[in-house]
């Protein structure tokens, strides 16, 4: 299957490059964040040893698809569904919906050819509601007989659950919709071969930054092909393909780990792509750039921190996008605003929600939004309960408009905005839906200013690029940072990396003193992780957000 | 019965005959699921386990000489949830994941989490993925080089010994199909009467993981767990209360209890005010230690490069900690497969054994955990991450320790504790779920939540009474361990602590959160 890879000869080899293989970067596993990586990682520190065959070069060409066909098409899922949704109903269900899925996802680190990894799997995700008692159930074996049967035991658990949650059924009304949709893509890339996928994304990965003073690039990427196939009793049934790139590509500097500095390239995000998108012109040159950025960035010396306090920071795309995903989306879901989730991940700071709609939660440069459209990757037509997405505004101008919701729960609360915006998503059909869109956005000034010009705008203050992690409470009231890089600016100019420091905010306080937000050359896409139960699984989410200047928050040293 | 071809339309079938073992077992497995049956468990058997992976294998072997390995991991879990305003939610997920590798070309590494258990399904997904198979090399035709490394292979994926564990209960497994509609209702009723906004949760589970390789490895466990969890907050929001028990043995779950405790405390937390922070004296929960502990693991992990104060490499040239005193002479921690009550799986996920390990001895470092590899080349026994550890205690009661704090911090249990320096294991998270002040030797007022930073390894040189160990209920918030972005997602592996009196706590600043 010729290719044309549009590489320039200087970056890529036939072999995987040769650079050492025992380490993975800190920021590739945080800034993936994924079970999978996790995994591959677990094994490499599990298995120092190695396999006698994994040294042999690959020699197929075929597909990965070869590999991984799909185990059900869309005409057996469809069909599937049905019969459940039949047999729920036929057993006493008042109502019932389900998502069933045929789904392959593959990865491939480009330093190693002992780590590509493709995972392949149907399964499905059935909920039953009677009056107040819901029951769902979740497998992975879709035969007809089981799924019937199945759906009648389902029927029959919630009929019995119906006897003690004495309260009304209070679902949203939905139009009921057919259709198909899918994500188009111009090569798709499980017609794209094992060794191919190495060759790009190895190519990505080859050897940048190293002339810089970078100890290297890596580049990992994974591919999700799934069909998705939503039912529900009111006749609603719709059919989406969805073809997903999660890439991270990235660069360390040499050092010790905590010493590291990561960089990651914003010229690759998670989106709903095909093969193409790794295949663009002048990504390598581009790249090269990055390194050259990254090596100014390592003449920065580093310092102990001695100012603890209060004090004005920007952050890059990638902080802000993630303290959006851990903090503030979180908290504008209404299961947790009104207790649904209070014996699990916990409550939020915005509720009451009579209390909070309509009021100011952040400065009026402050909007969020969400997206589910193309090229994002929480692109879709419909959410996981069969409901059209369209734009949804949360918070406009620094007031709160909107929570994330359910078809459930959104009946739960009067007075809220009376439009579902099918945010409505599981990640996993294994897991009930929940209220979280797959990305949310905060949209970028658009006359904003540079990330430079932002810097330049500290008197006396921090940068902080990138985040080990962002925590947050359980009522997502405020949030702690530990940074990546976190950069001393006076008069604005950076003097030197600072060492050892922690950040903390306050939820309703912060995004009140957001000054200044970033232009759209600023915009970051960041992964964050939602393990919304039952049954707790790591789900995938994002955030979108430009870099942005805020008066104050508290630097912390953790160890005193 | 169902036959097996009949039960799925969509698959070839496949031919019984040529694997009569798998045969048996899959349709016996077939045709007690669909209609849960009491009396029939519904995780896989050892027998049906091994089946299936004796199949994969075998069909593997067509196209591969060399190791093979099958990981295979089923899972039922029935969870029940009572929402504040009454709702009541059942979940119940059926998990089978099927991993093998083979080490063929470059070894795609393979995932299925379809239902394998259908044979024909099993079958071509195995065939499909052997299909880019390179020829295996002969032993003559490889380097001494790989000739090594093909012996160390052996030795890793070949037959071992396993302490015997008993992680399984009847009564829990039982429970999956009866949960929902013989226990749940009485539980809705209790929460009901508190007239606050209480949500519960219950959850049992059972969990069958087999390792099995073509050079003999065949590693086995199966366990049960079930927990409760109540969390009730005042109306206006001012106050919330938790408590939570676990328990292998779901009979064995005292709901009543939790019930009446998370109610207790939260009518206790109504109303509470804002208390400078600060260093004082603390009362921990065993639950709160129990999630200090818990997330403290890691700081036990050698080879993976973090510099925990335990394995950082010394000035003296001892590259760890072993023989040193590095906590209370009254700690002893340490993790045991074989406990009747808090064993864990006595195997790493690719099926090495993995024993009992004294962590800490009489407070002196006496192991660290060392993944297989790594123990190879320290010459030393490897050990699992002590995510599931034990600790001795104390006789000291949690009121005999109040009645002896003069000032002081009671705290029931925290939220999202990340590691935030690795050198000192120093972590923060925030308080929950009920925060007192004691002054004057009992408890005098609710204060409001504060964020933290400690390290646990700390806490353990500075304790002023130990109470009774037990195991801590961990109830079911999601829990992330940073360091390497792993999830944890419910049941954890039984952590045994004690509630702990320790001095100079850093509570270092005030929390919105309630």
């Amino acid at each position: 299957m010729p290719i044309n890879y549009l590489l320039p000869s200087h970056s890529v080899s036939a072999v995987p490059p040769s650079v050492p293989t025992s380490h993975v970067t800190r920021r590739t596993f945080l800034a993936t964040s994924s079970a999978l990586l996790a995994s591959v990682a677990a094994r490499a520190a599990a298995q120092p040893w190695t396999y006698p065959g994994i040294i042999l070069p690959s020699r197929s060409r075929r597909p990965v698809g070869d590999f991984a066909p799909p185990l059900l098409d869309a005409e057996q899922l469809r069909a599937l569904a049905r019969a459940a949704i039949d047999a729920a109903i036929a057993a006493g269900a008042e109502m019932a919906d389900i998502r069933v899925s045929d789904h392959r996802s593959f990865f491939t680190w480009g330093r190693s050819s002992q780590d590509n990894r493709l995972t392949l799997g149907s399964n499905y995700g059935l909920r039953v509601r009677v009056g107040g008692a819901e029951t769902f159930l979740s497998g992975a074996e879709l035969a007809r007989d089981h799924l019937i049967a199945t759906a009648q035991r389902a029927a029959a658990t919630v009929k019995g659950l119906a006897t003690v949650a004495k309260t009304p059924p209070r679902i949203a009304p939905a139009p009921v919709v057919t259709g198909e949709w899918e994500v188009p893509v111009e090569l798709h890339p499980f017609d794209v071969s094992p060794d191919d996928h190495l060759y790009v994304v190895g190519g990505l990965g080859a050897n940048h930054g190293q002339g810089v003073g970078a100890a290297g690039c890596d580049a990992t990427v994974t591919w999700y092909d799934e069909t998705r196939v939503v039912a529900t009793s009111e006749g609603s049934l719709v059919t989406q393909r969805f073809v997903r790139c999660v890439p991270n590509v990235g660069f360390r500097s040499p050092g010790f780990f905590t010493d590291w500095i990561g960089y990651r390239t914003p010229l690759f995000k998670p989106c709903s792509v095909g093969f193409e998108y790794l295949l663009r012109p002048g990504i390598h040159d581009a790249l090269h750039e990055a390194g050259l950025e990254l090596a100014e960035l390592t003449k920065i010396k580093n310092a102990p921190l001695t100012d603890v306090g209060r004090k004005e920071i920007v952050f890059d795309g990638y902080v802000h996008a993630q303290l959006i995903g851990e903090v503030l989306a979180p908290a504008l879901t209404l299961a947790r605003v009104i207790g649904e989730d209070q014996d699990h991940s916990g409550t939020s700071v915005f509720g009451p929600t009579s209390q909070w709609l309509g009021q100011p939660i952040g400065s009026p440069l402050v909007n969020l939004q969400t997206q589910a459209a193309l090229p994002g990757i929480g692109a879709a037509k419909w959410d996981d309960e069969a409901v059209a997405t369209q734009p949804q505004t949360l918070i406009s101008a620094g007031r709160l408009t909107d929570y994330f919701c359910t078809r459930a729960n959104r009946e739960a609360v009067a007075g809220l905005p009376t439009t579902l915006a099918g945010t409505t998503t599981a990640a996993d059909v294994q897991c009930a839906p929940v209220a979280l869109p797959t990305e949310v956005t905060m949209p970028a000034a658009e006359t904003g200013p540079s990330y430079d010009e932002l810097v330049r705008s500290i008197q006396d203050g921090y940068v902080l690029r990138q985040a080990w992690w962002v925590g947050n409470d359980q009522q997502c009231a405020g949030g702690t940072i530990a940074p990546d890089t976190l950069l001393e600016v006076r008069r604005g100019k950076i003097v030197r990396r600072i060492m050892g420091a922690q950040i903390a905010v306050t939820t309703r306080k912060f995004w009140q003193g957001l000054t200044a937000l970033g232009g759209t050359d600023t915009l970051r896409t960041e992964v964050t992780n939602d393990m919304t139960g039952p049954p707790w699984k790591n789900s995938l989410r994002f955030a979108t957000a430009p870099a942005a200047h805020f008066k104050e928050a508290d630097i912390v040293r953790p160890t005193r | 019965m169902t036959s097996l071809d009949g039960a799925h339309p969509f698959r070839a079938p496949c031919s019984h005959s040529a694997f009569p073992l798998m045969s048996s077992s899959a349709d016996f497995f077939l045709a007690r699921r669909g209609t849960s049956v009491p009396g029939v468990r519904r995780v896989l058997t050892h027998d049906e386990a091994l089946a299936l992976a004796k199949f994969a294998l075998g069909v593997t072997s067509k196209f591969y000489a060399g190791v093979a390995v099958v990981s295979l991991t089923h899972q039922v879990t029935t969870t029940a949830t009572v929402l504040p305003d009454g709702r009541v939610r059942s979940h119940t997920s059926d998990d089978f994941k099927f991993d093998f590798a083979t080490s063929v070309g470059n070894g795609v590494q393979l995932t299925v989490d379809a239902d394998v258990r259908d044979t024909a399904a099993l079958q071509r997904v195995i065939e499909h993925a052997n299909m880019r198979a390179v020829p295996s090399p002969r032993p003559e035709d490889l380097s001494p080089e790989l000739r090594n490394l093909d012996s160390m292979t052996r030795k890793f994926f070949g037959p071992h010994q396993y302490p015997s564990c008993t992680l399984w209960r009847d009564s829990t497994a039982d429970a999956l199909d009866l949960m929902p509609g013989q226990i749940l209702p009485g539980l809705v009723q209790q929460v009901k009467n508190a007239n606050l906004s209480s949500a519960a949760t219950m959850a049992v589970t059972g969990r069958a993981v087999l390792a099995y390789s073509s050079y003999g490895l065949s590693a086995w466990a199966e366990l049960t767990d079930s927990e409760i969890s109540v969390t009730a907050r005042a109306l206006d929001g001012t106050g919330s209360g938790w408590s939570g028990h676990c328990h292998r043995d779901w009979t064995k779950l005292q709901t009543e209890r939790v019930v009446h405790e998370a109610i207790d405390m939260a009518l206790r937390n109504r109303g509470a005010v804002r208390f400078e922070p600060g260093r004082y004296t603390a009362i921990l929960s065993p639950t709160a230690v129990g999630q200090l502990m818990k997330q403290n693991a890691m700081a036990f992990d050698v080879g993976k490069g973090a510099p925990f104060i335990l394995t950082m490499p010394r000035r003296d040239g001892r590259t760890t900690r072993i023989t040193e005193q590095v906590a209370d002479p009254r700690i002893t921690m340490w993790t045991d497969p074989s406990d009747t009550e808090n064993g864990i799986v006595p195997f790493f996920g690719d099926g090495y054994p993995s024993g009992k390990t004294t962590w800490i001895e009489k407070g002196v470092l006496k192991a660290l955990a060392f993944n297989p590899g790594e123990a190879a080349k320290r010459l030393v026994p490897p050990a699992k991450f002590p995510f599931g550890l034990q600790m001795t205690g104390g006789t000291t009661t949690i009121d005999e320790m109040i009645a002896s704090c003069e000032r002081g911090i009671y705290v029931n249990r925290f939220s999202d504790i990340h590691t935030s320096d690795y050198p000192s294991a120093t972590m923060t998270g925030v308080t929950r779920d009920g925060c007192f002040l004691i002054k004057d030797r009992k408890i005098h007022k609710p204060i409001t939540n504060f964020r933290f930073y400690e390290s646990p390894l700390l806490i353990l040189t500075k304790i002023l009474a130990l109470g009774p160990p037990q195991r801590a209920s961990f109830g079911f918030s999601p829990t992330k361990e940073t360091l390497w972005n792993t999830f944890d997602p419910w049941p954890y592996e039984p952590v045994v602590t004690p509630a702990l009196m320790v001095q100079d706590f850093n509570f270092s600043a005030l929390s919105d959160a309630v």
